[in-house]
Parts: structure tokens; sequence; C-alpha cells
């Protein structure tokens, strides 16, 4: 073992000492007890013991050199050792503050700025300490897993549930009736849908899903993500039920389209919330900006999120403002940024990309816009409604993009008409 | 030999009759543990009466009346077990701990260490601790974190008659000096305490309850508490397990961390203050030596930071209830 010799404190008041003399070379065989130097301090010459046997491996401090007490001078290792003289003293740590290794110890250099990387704390991901250890052990990367535990924690139970191969999307499936399909938009799970769930399921079956990647269903895969993959998810999550009525908000009404062009027969009937249609640069801005958070949840992205998604009048009333603060914040706890940024990125990629297959949709279609929307303006809306034969448009005065939640009883009340007289 | 109900304070004074019986090194003393000067069959035998009948069987000179003053008696006990016997001192209130803390602090905890292992300190000092008896702020007083955090000194907080007895013999027959704190308001607590002398080890904790959902670790008088708690919390369902740590120190490490690996979630509860003590203690040693075990938040149960109140209604608000244990799981499970 290489052991350091330093800098002896030989009284109370002595701070610095001089090398005067090795007594020993780099290389030599020095016995326990042996003088291996003498060093000077307030005009006292005293002889420095070697407090073990060894090899005098490397001399860091040369003679006529003054360093504070606890320097690095020398080092001595076992028999035979090998030695890296320069990694010995990078990693010295001195038992005296302030006591730099070596001949950086010599009052005429200058102390040495603080090199290296500085670690930076951890990423917003929260986890229980189990929950780590078992990610770690199953190779799983926590910052894609969603956490369902308090504040978006993730458990072990979540971490299990991401390394099994059980069935991976937590759907639910309320009421009686026909089959209604709802599919949540961007970042957004199905606990978003509770309004028109507890109306809708008097006259249909509600089915509803957390997407891959957030809240209880399993992680995203690691593979890069569609709106095509979307709307075979969201396929998958209707199971056998039959030709369904399907309802998507925003990017969800994105993979509503692109469920009904592909599987036209799964489709009986489509409404279609605020949906985007066109490349946009404020929206692809927003959902950039909207990734550049430590963590979700981070209090400055909700803010910075809400006047998205609301109207002026809906911002001004204080509780339910704070109300959709909260149902956002508790959302955007479960959705880890991983998925956030692979929607994104896959919801950019479509955009623009189905424009022209409109004309083929022949299901019944009913369009849904808030005339105040800024985040995916009824200018989109308008262009699908024309597009798609027999579309329906209702453009609703003053409500911003959450029409779902802004407007809650009149877009329960559409869809229930619409339904009806199909 | 049968095993019949003791009281808690009955099976110390069993424990003490038996070591005396054995073995003639073993000598009581303390204030009022004759039951004053001349008094022999209906001696008082301490102020609780843990010591009564030894005058009368073993005489004045094994079981020693002394004068009011703790910094004396316990002195005299460091300098006794020096000398080759195994006194058990009385020291009748943890509180009265000040007047006597350098002969234990200083002299008992560290003579075996300061003179290389040539001289050792038997001594066992028998206290009572803790509140629930309206003794108020002066003579309620959990310390037993303060002797533990004493290298040298062994602390031992029993929670139950058949342990009381078991682990006193054990005090008695260690060559170091040990703290034995009796928490009072046990004392007329009782349970099954076998006739013959056996010996609980210390170090060594007990499962009181086996449980595999949460982990309640406990001491003394608030292992009833956590059973308690456990009893409410069995009915939603929360399976509990609860540690009765037994001895402070040493420390059964192995006893926590095992039980964390099978549950995941900690709770301490302790009727001492929190700072500095027992619940911080075992929080430390979960995330220190078992962080990876953790699956949610560590909740402590303790007294608040304040002296014990006097006033029945605060008292009983002071002292850690099943209520707050259960409190505290729920807050652990759900994170």
């Amino acid at each position: 073992m290489a052991t350091a010799v330093t800098m002896p404190r030989l009284g109370l008041t002595m701070v610095e000492g001089t090398v005067v003399e090795w007594k020993s070379s780099p290389g030599d065989i020095v016995e326990k007890g042996q003088i291996l130097l003498v060093i000077e301090s307030e005009k006292v010459e005293v002889e420095v013991e070697a407090f073990c046997g060894g090899t005098l491996a490397a001399i860091y401090v040369e003679p006529g050199t003054t360093v504070p007490i606890g320097s690095l001078l020398g080092v001595l290792t076992d028999p035979g050792e090998s030695f890296d003289r320069g990694a010995f003293e990078r990693s010295f740590v001195p038992e005296v503050e302030g006591a730099p290794a070596g001949a950086g110890a010599a009052h005429d250099s200058l102390p040495a700025a603080a090199t290296g990387p500085v670690r930076a704390p951890q990423s917003g991901v929260k986890a229980a300490p189990a929950a780590r250890a078992l990610a770690k052990k199953l190779g799983l990367d926590l910052e894609s897993i969603p956490g369902s535990g308090p504040g978006g924690r993730i458990t072990v139970e979540d971490v299990e549930r991401a390394g099994s191969s059980e069935p991976s999307l937590s759907i639910d499936a309320e009421g009686n009736g026909p089959p209604l399909l709802l599919i949540s938009g961007f970042g957004v799970d199905k606990t978003s849908w509770r309004r028109q769930i507890d109306h809708l399921r008097q006259s249909f079956t509600v089915i509803s899903y957390d997407p891959q990647g957030i809240g209880a269903s399993r992680p995203m895969p690691a593979d890069s993500l569609t709106i095509a993959a979307m709307a075979e998810e969201a396929a998958s999550a209707a199971g056998d039920r039959g030709p369904l009525t399907v309802v998507g908000a925003s990017m969800g009404a994105a993979i509503a389209l692109e469920l009904a062009l592909e599987r036209p027969t799964a489709v009986a009937a489509l409404v279609l919330i605020t949906p985007p249609i066109a490349p946009d640069a404020r929206l692809e801005a927003v959902l950039r900006a909207s990734l550049e958070f430590d963590a979700p949840q981070a209090e400055g992205r909700i803010r910075a999120m809400l006047p998205w998604f609301l109207s002026r009048g809906f911002l001004a009333e204080t509780p339910k403002r704070e109300a959709a603060a909260q149902a956002l914040r508790a959302m955007a706890a479960r959705t880890p940024l991983a998925t956030l940024r692979r929607q994104a990125h896959a919801f950019g990629a479509w955009l623009g990309t189905r424009s022209a297959d409109l004309a083929q949709l022949s299901m019944p279609t009913l369009v849904i816009a808030g005339a105040e929307d800024v985040l995916v303006p009824a200018f989109h809306a308008e262009h699908v409604a024309s597009a798609i034969p027999g579309a329906r448009l209702e453009v609703l005065e003053g409500a911003g993009h959450a029409v779902t939640i802004e407007r809650a009883d009149r877009v329960n009340e559409l869809v229930e008409t619409f339904s009806r007289r199909r | 030999m049968a095993t019949r109900k003791r009281t808690f304070v009955q099976a110390v004074n069993e424990a003490l009759d038996q070591a005396m019986a054995a073995d003639p090194t073993v000598i009581v003393l303390g204030e009022d543990v004759a039951g004053g000067a001349g008094q022999k069959e209906d001696a008082w035998g301490g102020v609780m009466g843990a010591t009564k009948g030894l005058i009368g069987k073993y005489g004045a000179g094994r079981v020693i009346d002394t004068p009011i003053s703790e910094t004396g008696l316990v002195g005299m006990a460091v300098g006794a077990a020096t000398t080759g016997l195994r006194p058990v001192a009385e020291l009748m209130f943890i509180d009265f701990i000040g007047v006597c803390l350098d002969q234990l602090l200083n002299q008992a905890a560290k003579l075996r260490y300061m003179f290389g292992g040539k001289a050792k300190v038997p001594l066992v000092v028998r206290t009572m601790t803790g509140a629930g008896l309206r003794a108020a702020a002066q003579h309620s007083q959990s310390l037993y974190a303060m002797t533990t955090a004493i290298p040298g000194l062994k602390t031992v907080v029993p929670s139950n008659a058949y342990d009381a007895k078991g682990l006193l013999l054990s005090a008695i027959a260690d060559d170091d000096p040990v703290i034995f704190c009796e928490p009072k308001s046990l004392y007329t607590t009782s349970g099954d305490v076998p006739e013959e002398s056996y010996t609980v080890p210390l170090g060594k904790a007990a499962i009181a309850r086996a449980g595999k959902s949460v982990t309640i670790v406990a001491c003394g008088r608030m292992v009833d508490t956590s059973l308690a708690a456990a009893k409410t919390l069995a009915s939603e369902g929360i399976d509990a397990e609860v540690i009765d740590l037994r001895t402070l120190s040493p420390l059964d490490e192995d006893a926590v961390l095992e039980s964390l690996g099978k549950t995941g979630y900690l709770v301490v509860v302790d009727e001492a203050t929190p700072r500095c003590g027992m619940a911080a203690d075992i929080s430390a040693l979960a995330v220190d030596k078992g962080f990876d075990l953790l699956r949610g938040p560590i909740r402590r149960v303790t007294a608040p930071h304040c002296p014990v109140p006097f006033s029945p209604v605060l008292e009983d608000a002071y002292i850690p209830s099943p209520a707050r244990v259960v409190e505290a799981v729920r807050s652990s499970l759900e994170g």
C-alpha cells in the first residue's frame, strides 16, 4: 500500500516547514524508523523517520522548498508494488486543510484552480430508494418509468411493472351502451376525461386509457414513437368491441384521424376536438418549450402552459384556473420527460402528413374547436371540417384549447346529440 | 420450574434476589434500597419495592442504604466494581444522572479503556425512566439516548417483565457498566416470568410482532404502544412488524435491517425527545446501511422537543400514542 510522507507538525504554532535534505533516493528500500529526511522549522532542524518500511517510490518536494504542514513530501510503497506518481498525487487528500500535494505546495506557486467536472445534482426523477435500486438491477432507465406514487414518485411496483411482460396499458371501461373510445392529447392521461366519462357513461361503454409511458401504463419502449403507433395503441385499448365512436382531443384528435384513416371499418363515428392538422410553428415552439424543464410537474412549466390551454375568461376565474393547474400538475407528475419528448417528436413529425387524405373519410364526423384557442387555433378545425365530407363544425365562442374542461357540459351535449342523430 | 405471572417490578426484584443468591460479589446500593436504617423484615425496599426483601436475606453488608447523594453512591459503585464486586446501584430516577454523570461518563465508561483492559467495571445502574406517572419534568425523562451516545456504557431498556428479569441477570453478569432503564409506567404490568434464573442476551432485539407491510421499531414502553397500533393497522390490512430493540447499546442493527428488507417501510417510535435521539439514530441506520431497501419515507413518532408537562392532559398528549403511530405508518406507506 502506498503511504504518504507529509510535512509533520512539530509544535502547535508550526504552520510550514522546509525540506533540508532527503536521506534516501527514489527506489531505495527503507526500514521502519530509518531517517528519511531532514526538515527545518522555526530555525530547528528535525530528522523525520520512516514510520513504515518499504520503497521510497517518489519525492514530491525537493530540498530548499518550504511547504505548509500536511503537504505531500514523498511516498513509501510495499516492495514490488506498482506505483503511479501522478495518480497518487492527484488522489492525495491532505489532512490539513489547504495543504496541496507535492511541489504545488511551494510558496512561490499559485494554488491550482479547481478543475474537473462538478457533479451535477440528480435529475428531477423522484424514486423510492428501493425502486432506484431495483431499476438499476433490472437495467431500466428511471427517466422512462412513470411514477404512480405521491407527487409522481416512482415506486417499487412501478419498476416491477416496467420490468414485467404483463399487458402494458392501463384501460378503464365504464358504463353501458355502444363503445366510445377517448384518446387524450399530448402528455395527458385518462384522468383528463373525468367529466366526459361521468356523463357519457349513461349512454356509452366509455373506454379510456393511459398511453404508454404515462400514469399506470408501462413505460415507453426505447424505439421511436409515431402517431401511427399511437393509433394502433388506441385500437388495442378498445379491443374487439366492434365499431367505435372515437373521440380525440388535440394530439388525441390527430391519433383519432390516423386511426380512422388506417382502420376505417373500426371507426363508426369520429369526434375531433381542437384537431391540429397542418404544421404550425407556434404549436411546435410551445411543445419544445414545455420540454425545457427539469421535471414535467415543475411549477414554472405548469404556469407557463396554462395560458396556452385556457381562455382569458377561464384564466380570470381563480378557483377554476387553480383547479385546472392542480389537475395539470397531477397529470404531469405521472408523465416522465422521456415520454413527453417522444410524444412531441412524433406529433411534430405527423403534422402536415394527412391534410390531403381527409377526403377519404366517410364516417359521420363532428369537429369541435375553441374560438379563443391560441395553441391549436380554430383554422385547423375549419380545415379538417371542410376536408372531411359531411363533417359538422362547432366553434365554441370564448373557449380556449381545453374545451373539454372549459365547456365540459357543452362538449358532452354535442357528443351525445351527434351520436343520437346518427 | 414453573412459569407464572409476575409484574415488571417483581421480575426485577426476582433477578436481584437470584443474582445475589448465586454470586456473593453482587451487592445492591442506593437511596432507600434497604428501607431506611435498621429496618429488616418489613423494609420498604426502594421507592417502588424493587429491592424489597433483600435486606432480610442478604444483610446490610450487601444491601446498602446510602445518603441522598447520587454523586457519592454511583462513585462508590464504580469504585466497588473496579475492586471486583458486581454492584447494582439504584439511581432512583434517570433525571438525577446529572450529578453523577462524571462517575459514569469519565470513570465507569473509560476505565477499561484507559487501563488497557487491565481494569473492568462490572457495574449495573438501575434507574427509572419515562413519563406517565404525573411526576413532572424532573422525574419523567427518557434519557437513554444520552447514555447510548457514550462508548463504554451499555444501555438496556426492557419492555416487559420477562425481558426485565432476563436482561437484568445478563447485565449483572456483564463485565462492562450497564445503564438499566426501567420504564416506571410498566412496573405494574405483568407477564409470564419463569421462576428459575435465565438470561436474555444484551444486543439482541426481539420481534414483538411479525409482519410484512411495515417495520415499527421501538423500545421500552413504546413496544406496547406499537403493538396496539399494529392491531388497529391489521384491521386495515396493514401487517406491521414490531421490533423491540431491548438494548440500545449494543444495538441489534441486523434485526432492524432484516425487517426493513422484508417490509421496505420504517416507522420508529420513541418516548424520548426527537433531537439526536433513538428514533433519529435508527433512521440514520436505515439510510446508511439500508438505503436501497426503503420503499417510502421513514417516519418518526417521538415526544416533542420540550420538557415533560405536569398537566395530566398535556402529559398524555406528550407521550406518543397508538393513534400517532397508526398515522405515521399510513403516512409512510402513502409516501
